[in-house]
């Protein structure tokens, strides 16, 4: 395993602020001494129990993990594939994810950090174009993302197992941070907390890591998706009609049943909109990312009417709703294009930290 | 990237010949390839951008970002093309190129927006769409036809060769090329079929002509030309192919776009039965015959079309090949597709050659068979197929045609359980089958029993005994009633 000292961005200790002094097998806190094991090659930097299952989700991590290492990530990948789960192979590799990057006048000189990480489908292709700071959870998602990039030759990539509350990153040093499909597990991991709380901390690590000027692109669900109201169900509970309900009843609801809280919560356009300007972003634009915010064929701005009345009129194509979504395709033929962006299903927002 | 072409727009649009609505506020919409992800290797145009300015309805510009593997000269190669076209046409079938710029390492193209849904969703919206109809569908091809049938009509005015020249020899290249490429081993393409191929090629001796660059149907106008028109192959193709070639690169991707697919997913078939529709039985039919014809076309040269169908084919499937070569799932896949297409290819060869007649049957569209063959659009709905068909009404719900008598009133079927459905079925108030004309079979045949009932009962001495007791046992009745008043 390849042992890079060069570290491009300054750590520091997510408990307590401290300087961190970097190691082949543990990084020390020069303040509070705490020392953080570096495992497989990735500094585990969690300050809650680190345990998450991540993306991946194999049954044996380690197993796996030696698998990436003998027979390749991809074949790795496949091996774990789950029947009516998300391709994972194709999230790992699909050019689009990086579909938002073309907001941007991204160029070599960029720090990325990527926030939820997964499987380095948007991180290590990212890494290709500039320096990328792959951040997961799960330390688990983290190796393989480490061992993906050995693998694919990436040395402008580092990562890390982290938790997006307590980023072990000094301050004013990414040029963009990326949220895709992460904010809305953050609370997963912090049963005591009040969930919105929870993510408008992580919403804020990330503003206080980004240089003044720099961005943030947030991918996430639509609590108020047109489809929930016609019983498709919510993808985080698999639950019908939860995110519509308030969030009491939700809970109850949860509680019933899969006997567990409901944390993976999900907000309407306005209230992202208000938890990223509570975190200090300013010019808030918000998309819409069609079909899903993993893999978008088209990325529309939700603040311009026309143009979603356009896309809807000329480019939207009817055999992509099937089943029960073959209402939705009607809905939208004639819906007011305002009533479509606030029932669409994947946001995408970008936020822009004041340059003062 | 896109704050990067956006100034650039700013600081050049006073120099393209385009109109917009001042003052001009860009606004972007990003579209990317359908094909970007990840199973194919190569593409020549990454991502699309819509420009809109103020509270316009439609883009005014297109830009295309094109992929590391297009170099400037290709493009500009490409734009000077499209302009002769253009010229020598008389009207822009191809959206007239504004600007080339290389910005940031990528070249972009800055393009006109032409208006309007392209082909395959205008024709997925005939087929899938809420008002989707046979009437509309038919429409949608004929115009779609019509309109490649002109355009190519008019490419073959620009000839790139002297002179006619015969093809068999290239075309029996290809069909080798593509057998050894597939690595063929039943024999499923042998040197007979490519001799015949070659020998009813030579017999129609074809010009070099400009043609189309793309071959997707998804990509072909009217409508948002924000499409793949870049090609490193474009040279070869006007050069060195026999442009009569480019209709038939139409007439392949139109039968094997999604929409029509899903219809027909044997459409090697399709192509052979609309070529040989004399009599217009099929949608297909008439307008396929009609494009032929405008290409100057003998459509009772059956053998020479079929050969041109089949050197088109080795070409696309080829370039198929040629994307996905890095992807050895994804290849052995389509050679194993290409192997039951060929032997398809060559089984309609041997019947057109020895004149027997296609079987149609399978071609002649209704609703019902659109119905039951759309897989992915509204099958969770109930559909009413017909209504009144000697009192019941048809309705098509979840791949069955359920005929309910019209004495059952209104019935939502997604309400209805299974268990009064079959008591329905007892008391013959409702039939289930799996296509219309069965449950139509149903209904007459119960229809008929009926009748012989009412008629044998009607003619029976018991009948008649019966008839009379009733008729007594009214008279005492009323008999009855009155003294009691």
């Amino acid at each position: 395993m390849v042992y890079s000292p060069l570290k491009k961005v300054m750590y520091r200790c997510p408990h307590c602020k401290g300087d961190i002094e970097i190691g082949k097998d543990y990084w020390h806190c020069t303040l509070c001494r705490r020392k953080f094991e570096v495992r497989r090659g990735v500094p585990i930097l969690n300050v809650g129990s680190g345990s998450a299952r991540g993306f991946i989700w194999a049954d044996e991590p380690h197993t796996f993990l030696d698998t990436v290492e003998q027979k390749g990530w991809q074949t790795a990948l496949e091996n774990v594939q789950k029947p009516n789960s998300p391709n994972k192979l194709q999230e790992a590799i699909a050019p689009n994810r990086l579909g938002f990057k073309f907001l941007f006048d991204l160029d070599r000189s960029w720090k990325v950090l990527d926030i939820g990480a997964g499987t380095g489908g948007v991180a290590c292709q990212l890494a290709k174009e500039c320096f990328v700071v792959a951040l997961d959870k799960s330390w688990y998602d983290a190796i393989f993302m480490h061992l993906r990039a050995q693998q694919e030759g990436l040395y402008e990539f580092e990562v890390v197992s982290a938790d997006a509350i307590a980023l072990p990153f000094v301050s004013n040093q990414f040029d963009l941070t990326i949220m895709i499909g992460s904010l809305e597990w953050v609370p997963t991991s912090w049963p005591g907390k009040e969930a919105r709380l929870v993510q408008l901390k992580a919403v804020r690590e990330a503003y206080r890591v980004l240089k003044p000027g720099g961005n943030l692109f947030l991918g996430i669900e639509n609590r108020y998706f047109l489809g929930y109201f016609l019983g498709i169900p919510e993808p985080h509970t698999n639950l019908k009609y939860i995110s519509l309900l308030k969030r009491e009843k939700a809970e109850a609801l949860s509680q019933d049943l899969r006997g567990s809280s409901y944390r993976e919560l999900t907000h309407s356009k306005d209230d992202y909109i208000k938890l990223l300007k509570e975190a200090g972003f300013e010019k808030i634009e918000t998309f819409w990312l069609y079909p899903n915010y993993r893999t978008p064929h088209y990325i529309i701005p939700l603040d311009k009417p026309k143009i979603i009345k356009f896309f809807v009129d000329n480019l939207l194509d009817p055999r992509e709703f099937g089943g029960k979504e073959y209402c939705l395709y009607q809905f939208y033929q004639f819906l007011d294009p305002i009533m479509i962006a606030n029932h669409i299903r994947d946001f995408g927002f970008l936020g822009c930290r004041p340059k003062k | 990237m896109i704050p990067l072409i956006e100034r650039y727009i700013y600081e050049h649009i006073s120099e393209w010949p385009i109109k917009f609505q001042q003052p001009l506020s860009l606004s972007a919409m990003v579209r990317y390839s359908k094909e970007d992800d990840g199973l194919v290797d190569r593409f020549w145009i990454g991502q699309v951008i819509f420009w809109f300015t103020g509270s316009a309805s439609h883009p005014f510009l297109v830009t295309k970002i094109m992929d590391s593997s297009v170099g400037f000269e290709l493009v500009k190669k490409v734009e000077t093309i499209q302009k002769e076209v253009n010229e020598n046409i008389g009207y822009n079938l191809f959206p007239q190129i504004f600007d080339l710029a290389e910005l940031s390492g990528k070249i972009i193209l800055f393009q006109e927006a032409v208006q309007g849904p392209n082909f395959e969703i205008a024709l997925s919206r005939a087929i899938y769409g809420p008002e989707c109809s046979l009437s509309l569908m038919s429409r949608v091809i004929q115009s779609q036809f019509k309109e490649m049938g002109e355009a190519f009509k008019r490419l073959q005015g620009i000839k790139t060769s002297d002179k006619p020249l015969r093809w068999g020899n290239w075309a029996y290249r290809l069909g080798q090329d593509f057998k050894n490429n597939c690595d063929f081993d039943t024999g499923c393409l042998t040197d007979a079929h490519l001799n015949e191929m070659r020998k009813a090629i030579d017999s129609l001796p074809m010009y070099s002509h400009m043609m189309l660059i793309e071959d997707h149907v998804a990509n072909y106008f009217p409508g948002l030309r924000g499409v793949d028109q870049i090609d490193p192959y474009l040279e070869e193709m006007i050069s060195q192919w026999p442009g009569t070639i480019g209709a038939f690169r139409f007439i392949i991707a139109f039968f094997r776009a999604g929409p029509i697919v899903n219809i027909f997913n044997n459409w090697l078939d399709a192509i052979a039965v609309a070529i040989v529709d004399r009599d217009g039985e099929t949608i297909f039919g008439p307008p396929v015959r009609s494009m032929l014809k405008q290409v100057g076309l003998n459509l009772e040269q059956t053998n020479v079309i079929w050969a041109l169908v089949m050197v088109t084919y080795f070409i696309r499937v080829q370039r198929e090949l040629g994307f996905h070569e890095k992807n050895v799932f994804v290849i052995n896949r389509l050679k194993a597709d290409f192997e039951q297409q060929t032997k398809k290819l060559v089984e309609i060869q041997e019947r057109l050659r020895k004149n027997k007649r296609l079987d149609f049957t399978p071609f002649i569209l209704t609703k019902e068979k659109i119905l039951e063959q759309m897989p992915l659009s509204n099958e969770e709905l109930p559909h009413l197929i017909e209504e009144g068909y000697k009192r019941f009404n048809i309705v098509h719900y979840r791949n069955k045609f359920y005929a309910m008598a019209q004495v059952l009133g209104p019935l939502d079927l997604t309400q209805t359980k299974e268990s009064t459905i079959s008591e329905y079925q007892k008391h013959n108030l409702c039939f289930v089958a799996d296509s219309v004309n069965t449950v139509k079979e149903l209904i007459d045949q119960f229809k008929r029993i009926e009748a012989l009932e009412k008629e044998l009962t009607e003619s029976s001495i018991w009948f008649r005994v019966a008839k009379r007791i009733n008729r007594l046992k009214g008279g005492v009745l009323r008999r009855k009633m009155k003294k009691g008043k």
